[in-house]
């Protein structure tokens, strides 16, 4: 019998669409309602004129909060009801829904609160929620989310709190307790109502039979940001911190507040794990606004502890099942069936084994030891020593020059991480491993486009063995090799980003794509240019990954930023591409090899207009131009990644055209024709005239200079080269290594005052005059003379002096210790501030990448809806 | 999409690489990185000293049946030249023992100090002239012109001129072989080393050695004789150092059909070496010999050519060393080694034994060159034309050669007695104006 009272008050927000869906229901309710006041805070008044139409009351107060909202619906009623039913405009409540609810309210005259099982308004099965509750730190916890109902929660049951979106309260509680508390968090407002009535003696309980359709706008984010002050996750994050207020015992309370920077601090590696970074920026903006409101979340905490004991909100805090149960759920989803992902992967189609032939063609490069030609030199001992010179702005020549070490260091950093106990071995692995990687890499590129295994590993054969990677190969070129080999991954990783279906996907794969970026960066700024531009294209092609996408720029940026920024000091642009002092100078793009290899590739990719889909043939044909035009026209630095890129392009295209060829005989006689022109460039470009890695130690001064700067990190030696002119070297420490160059040395020689004493030092030994030496000695630091090239004049000259004692011949020359004392101060290298964030950033991206539950759960899922 | 559609595509895509082709001819300008710059450094140069050998020395005593017999004979005459400095020892101007001068000065050069010693011998196992340069001490050098089998002896003349003991080693370089040899001088040390028990015999080989302290003099005194005739006697100071451009200027045929001149190459490189041998005729033909040298090996060229002058240039693609072996008919038989000599800019300064002299001035390059040739009788300005040489006598006791570009020296010293070429050499230590590189 329908012999409740009750007034509807519907909260709008200038959303004219639902507001009509939602009048409609409510005028199509079985239960009688007094008086429906629809209150309109946005003053929109196509809401206005529609509420009108319906017959119901309307005021517009002006933007108020939900709380003031609600309470200005309920002044406004001519009578007083004993029931107010809470609507929002976004809910769409079922002709039943009040029914079931009054229902609920009269059987148990102890209920003050009922809630309707809320289910989502795009998809009717689901059920978006059944009674709120918390976690027992405090954290507001929904009890049944995206679950597809089948009545498994069909019972009416008492629960912590249920939200306001078809809320039905009695008025006289609702007075008692002085309605929604707007000095709290939006996100917190219902479930602090609903405590406060427990916390008075009152059952709040879930009618799951009242059932009412929501769209969720706030939890969707689709309010406007002032509407929760922030992103949703903010708006958790705050109702968080102040539910916590309410609910914790004092001392815990102050604890929290006192360590919150902390807090926020240690959980960003658990939500970087969880893809789930705008939590961490959602804490960081809690942890300021709970500093800055302390005094009225305590005084929100006094009134709400003033209304009785909390006892009986414990027995209803989300137990631990409840919450492992939520978490798991999280990751189910439907399996993926998209295109690519039903084709057989590299290992399933027995392609893997063709990894073998660039490994052969790499078989020269099998590490051994360090590679020394070329220019490059031994990496540091060991992780540690190699560490301070990734992303130093400074060098450590003379008494240290302040220029950016080269951004190729990330590089052997890696390669330090690979082997940490050797990174010039760790370095060579990489150097080996290139083409392989390169042609893993072009495999799942062409997985992403090409259906046939059989085509996508001749595409991936034909870029790993291609004449200009192998020319790179053996020329032992290992900035632009790597560069060239990591440039599939990055594309590759671009287009699963694009492609996630999830955000904790799409997460991961930015992740990686960051860190490729970055590693791009590192070797070939201008390679990464291109494809910084291709990532923007892309993030603009698809704003809804787009977002996310535009942060992967983030690690590459960190790796440029103290080239950027001498860049910037200097007024000079051009050093943004020098990545490292053994990088290629640069070449002739269009070189008669590079002419014929497009030139072919051009004629085999042009059909696929014909047959594939406009959008891949003007993403990978314009990526191709692009490439081939930034490689003319940049005169600064070598263009072979981005001749390579282009290749690439090229031949996926190429491999497109040929897999649509109907015809077997054709389609085989063109494999046959690529498969010898692949296996030809391996042969001519990868073994003939190959430059020999001249595999070394990574000791590149005498075993006495090593040991003697283990126990005193700041020696010095200098090092002399006879010839014309004289060369003086001050070398620090256990030598110079590969990590301590900077290609911009080349263009800022080094000044400094130190150069005219050590100038001095080294015309005093060459001429044997010990008189002035000594007190040159005393000036700098010199502990030990090395004479690196063969000349027995000038060591009879330096044996005479009584300073110097002799150590030996040596593989590096002859070495004389300096026997006197050196008093002088060795500067020391002052590192950037901005430099803990370089690596920070970059760690974040590695934990970004690292594929979590968040990620690889729920990998697979059916595109364009389930079936 | 249609077939117009993908047809406009196939062209944007031609136009889009055309129009990378045709970016070709756009480049920005870079800026061209500074070349490092080296600083000047002058410090105090160690004083400049010179070592002359002495005289010459016989083995076997005076008939050669003395077993065991080494000992010096005769006098040197030691001629020297001082600039401005402070003597530090000055010697006699008649030796009976190696000598050294040594000076202290700032600045170095032959100017500052310059000396060579010379021996008339007319014995009867040993004759002919021997002339030398002073040079100064060094810490390794080579020594080409050794000569052994019948009819020939080496004597090597090491000397310390050092307060400290010091250790030489010596390789010997045969055809197809090499040995070596430790020899220790004690401070102010001399010693005479029969050659005959290292060399097997060998018609040619070379010497390298090496102190292993301070620097020492080192040179190799060659007799040659005839059944019971001397034919010849010389004494010379370590050859030049290898280079891909070697020149001797001042070769004549002085033995026209009764013995041949020879050209020794020798490669001290790991791989064998291509040589060109060009010897440039003044008033004369000249004559060009392309051969190749072993690693660590020799090469002879015996060149038939006309009476006259020679200006010869060896130009390798490897660093090579070479002495032109050349024998002289006057009053007596004699021979003398002739040395690659040393390219000079600017000031030279030679001393002249009392020997009837000439200067050999060469320029081998595409360019005539002015020198200006001052003696005691005053200066004159001497055009040498491109790949050629001059020979200029010249009286007195000293002379100096000046240039703006560059010269290679040799004096030549004939006596109807005997025949000896001697080859100038810079006299410095390093002190003043070394261009040091920092890093």
């Amino acid at each position: 019998m329908a012999s409740l009272s009750v007034a509807a008050i519907v909260v709008s927000h200038a959303q004219a669409d639902l507001l009509a869906r939602s009048l409609e229901a409510i005028s199509q309710q079985n239960h009688p309602i007094q008086q429906v006041v629809v209150v309109e805070t946005a003053g929109d008044q196509t809401s206005i004129d529609l509420a009108l139409s319906y017959g119901f009351s309307v005021i517009e107060p002006g933007p108020l909060r939900l709380g003031a909202a609600i309470q200005a619906g309920i002044n406004s009623l001519s009578d007083t009801p004993g029931w107010i039913w809470v609507l929002h405009e976004d809910a769409i409540p079922e002709p039943d829904a009040l029914k079931y609810l009054s229902q609920a309210a009269e059987i148990s005259p102890s209920v003050a609160i009922i809630g309707p099982k809320l289910l989502e308004l795009d998809n009717s099965i689901q059920i978006q929620q059944l009674g709120l509750t918390i976690t027992p730190t405090g954290r507001p916890f929904l009890l049944v989310q995206r679950e597809y109902d089948q009545g498994q929660h069909d019972r009416a049951g008492d629960t912590m709190a249920v939200s306001t979106a078809g809320m039905l309260v009695s008025l006289g509680v609702w007075q008692q307790l002085g309605g929604l508390d707007d000095t709290t968090p939006v996100l917190a407002q219902d479930l602090e109502f609903c405590a406060k009535a427990r916390v008075a003696g009152y059952r709040v309980i879930v009618e799951a039979n009242a059932r009412v359709h929501h769209a969720g706008l706030s939890m969707q984010g689709k309010r406007p940001r002032s509407w929760l002050s922030g992103s949703f996750s903010q708006g958790i994050s705050r109702a968080h911190l102040h539910f916590a207020t309410l609910y914790l015992p004092t001392f815990l309370v102050f604890a929290i507040y006192l360590t919150l920077p902390l807090m926020v601090l240690l959980s960003i590696p658990g939500n970087l794990l969880q893809k789930r970074p705008a939590r961490s920026v959602a804490q960081f903006s809690g942890w300021i606004w709970a500093w800055f409101s302390v005094p009225t979340r305590l005084a929100a905490r006094k009134r709400f502890r003033s209304l009785g004991s909390l006892k009986p909100l414990k027995a209803l805090i989300a137990t631990r099942s409840q919450r492992s149960k939520r978490r798991r759920g999280k990751y189910e989803v439907e399996p993926e069936a998209s295109p690519e992902s039903l084709r057989p992967g590299i290992f399933r189609s027995n392609s893997a084994w063709f990894v073998l032939l660039p490994l052969i063609a790499s078989i020269q490069l099998f590490p051994t030891g360090a590679i020394t030609v070329n220019g490059i030199l031994p990496l540091g001992a060991n992780l540690e020593k190699l560490l301070p010179f990734v992303a130093s702005n400074s060098i450590p020549v003379l008494d240290s020059i302040s220029l950016p070490t080269d951004p190729f260091n990330w590089w052997l950093l890696l390669a330090a991480l690979l082997s940490p106990a050797e990174p010039s071995l760790g370095f060579a692995a990489l150097v080996f491993a290139a083409l392989s990687m390169a042609f893993f890499g072009a495999w799942q590129l062409g997985k992403l486009f090409i259906s046939k295994p059989w085509v996508i590993t001749l595409v991936a054969l034909g870029y790993s063995l291609s004449p200009q990677l192998l020319t790179l190969k053996s020329n032992l070129a290992v900035v632009e090799l790597l560069a060239a080999s990591t440039i599939p991954w990055t594309l590759f990783f671009l287009i699963r980003a694009l492609g996630a279906f999830n955000s904790a996907r799409a997460w991961r794969w930015a992740g990686l794509l960051g860190l490729a970026l970055a590693l791009i960066a590192a070797a070939s700024p201008i390679a990464f240019a291109l494809l910084g531009v291709t990532v923007l294209v892309a993030a603009v092609s698809k704003p809804k990954r787009g977002l996310i996408l535009l942060w992967s720029y983030l690690p590459a940026l960190a790796v440029l930023y103290p080239l950027g920024r001498f860049a910037l000091e200097a007024q000079n642009w051009s050093v943004l591409t020098q990545s490292s002092a053994i990088a290629l100078s640069p070449t002739e793009p269009f070189g008669l090899v590079n002419l014929v290899v497009l030139g072919v590739l051009v004629l085999l990719s042009l059909p696929t207009w014909f047959v594939s889909d406009a959008k891949v043939n003007f993403g990978l044909f314009g990526f191709a131009i692009a490439a081939l035009s930034l490689s003319v026209i940049q005169p600064i630095s070598s263009s072979a990644p981005l001749t390579i890129a282009a290749a690439l392009a090229l031949l996926i295209l190429a491999g497109l055209a040929n897999e649509s060829v109907r015809k077997r005989t054709i389609s085989s006689l063109i494999g046959i024709t690529v498969t010898a022109g692949v296996l030809y460039s391996g042969f001519t470009f990868g073994f003939v005239n190959q430059v020999y890695p001249e595999f070394k130690s990574s000791r590149v001064m005498p075993a006495l200079v090593v040991a003697a700067s283990e126990q005193d990190s700041n020696l010095r030696t200098l090092v002399i080269e006879v010839g014309e002119p004289l060369t003086a070297t001050y070398v620090w420490g256990s030598g110079q290594k590969l990590e301590m160059s900077s290609a911009l040395l080349e263009s800022y020689p080094a000044k400094s005052d130190i150069q005219i004493a050590l100038a001095e030092i080294a015309a005093n030994l060459v001429a044997g005059n010990q008189d002035k030496l000594v007190p040159l000695l005393s000036e700098t630091r010199v502990d030990f003379v090395l004479l690196a090239t063969p000349n027995p004049e000038v060591e009879v000259g330096i044996s005479s002096l009584d300073i110097l004692q002799p150590a030996g011949a040596t593989d590096y020359g002859v070495l004389w210790r300096v026997e006197s004392e050196n008093q002088s101060a060795v500067p020391a290298i002052k590192n950037d501030p901005i430099r803990p964030w370089q690596f920070g950033v970059v760690a974040a991206f590695a934990l970004l990448a690292l594929p979590t539950r968040a990620s690889i759960l729920g990998r697979r899922r059916k595109t364009g809806g389930a079936k | 999409m249609k077939i117009p559609g993908r047809i406009l595509g196939v062209v944007l895509t031609l136009a889009g690489l055309a129009g990378a082709w045709f970016l070709q001819g756009v480049s920005f300008e870079v800026a061209q990185s500074p070349k490092p710059e080296s600083i000047s450094v002058s410090t105090t140069a160690k004083p400049l000293q010179l070592y002359c050998q002495g005289p010459l020395a016989e083995l076997g005593g005076k008939d050669g049946t003395d077993l065991g017999s080494m000992a010096l004979v005769g006098k040197a005459d030691v001629r020297y030249r001082l600039g401005a400095g402070s003597l530090v020892s000055e010697p006699e101007s008649r030796v009976t023992e190696g000598v050294a001068i040594a000076m202290a000065s700032r600045e170095q050069t032959t100017a500052t100090l310059v000396a060579v010693q010379s021996q008339l011998i007319q014995r009867p196992r040993m004759a002919g002239l021997a002339a030398t340069n002073c040079g100064q001490p060094q810490a390794e050098g080579w020594l080409l012109n050794g000569m052994a089998g019948s009819g020939f002896e080496s004597i090597l003349h090491v000397a310390n001129p050092n307060a400290v003991e010091v250790q030489i080693e010596l390789v010997f370089h045969l055809a197809t072989s090499s040995n070596s040899h430790l020899v220790t001088l004690a401070p102010f040390e001399s010693q005479q080393l029969s050659l005959a028990s290292f060399v097997e015999a060998e018609p040619s080989f070379a010497i390298h050695f090496q102190s292993s302290g301070q620097k020492v003099s080192v040179a190799l005194q060659n007799r040659s004789s005839a059944g019971l005739s001397a034919t010849g006697v010389e004494l010379k100071g370590p050859t030049a150092k290898a280079s891909k451009t070697l020149a001797i200027p001042g070769f004549e045929i002085l033995a026209d059909g009764l013995a041949k001149p020879s050209l020794r190459i020798f490669n001290p490189g790991p791989a064998a070496a291509n040589a060109l041998v060009t010897f440039l005729g003044s008033g004369t033909n000249s004559d060009v010999v392309e051969i190749e040298v072993p690693a660590t090996g020799f090469a002879e060229v015996s060149p038939e050519l006309q009476v006259g002058d020679y200006l010869v240039l060896v130009e390798s693609d490897a660093e090579l060393m070479a002495e032109l072996y050349n024998p002289y008919v006057g009053k007596n038989f004699d021979f003398g080694w002739l040395t690659p000599a040393e390219a000079f800019t600017g000031e030279l300064t030679v001393v002249m034994p009392s020997f009837a002299a000439k200067i050999a001035i060469a320029n081998p390059s595409t360019a005539e060159l002015t020198v200006v040739l001052t003696l005691d009788a005053g200066s004159q300005a001497i055009r040498v034309p491109a790949r050629s040489q001059l020979q200029v006598p010249v009286i007195g006791k000293s002379l100096s050669l000046e240039s703006q570009g560059e010269y290679f020296v040799n004096l030549i010293l004939t006596d109807p007695k005997g025949y000896a070429v001697i080859t100038p050499r810079e006299n410095q230590n390093l002190g003043s104006n070394i261009q040091v590189l920092v890093r």
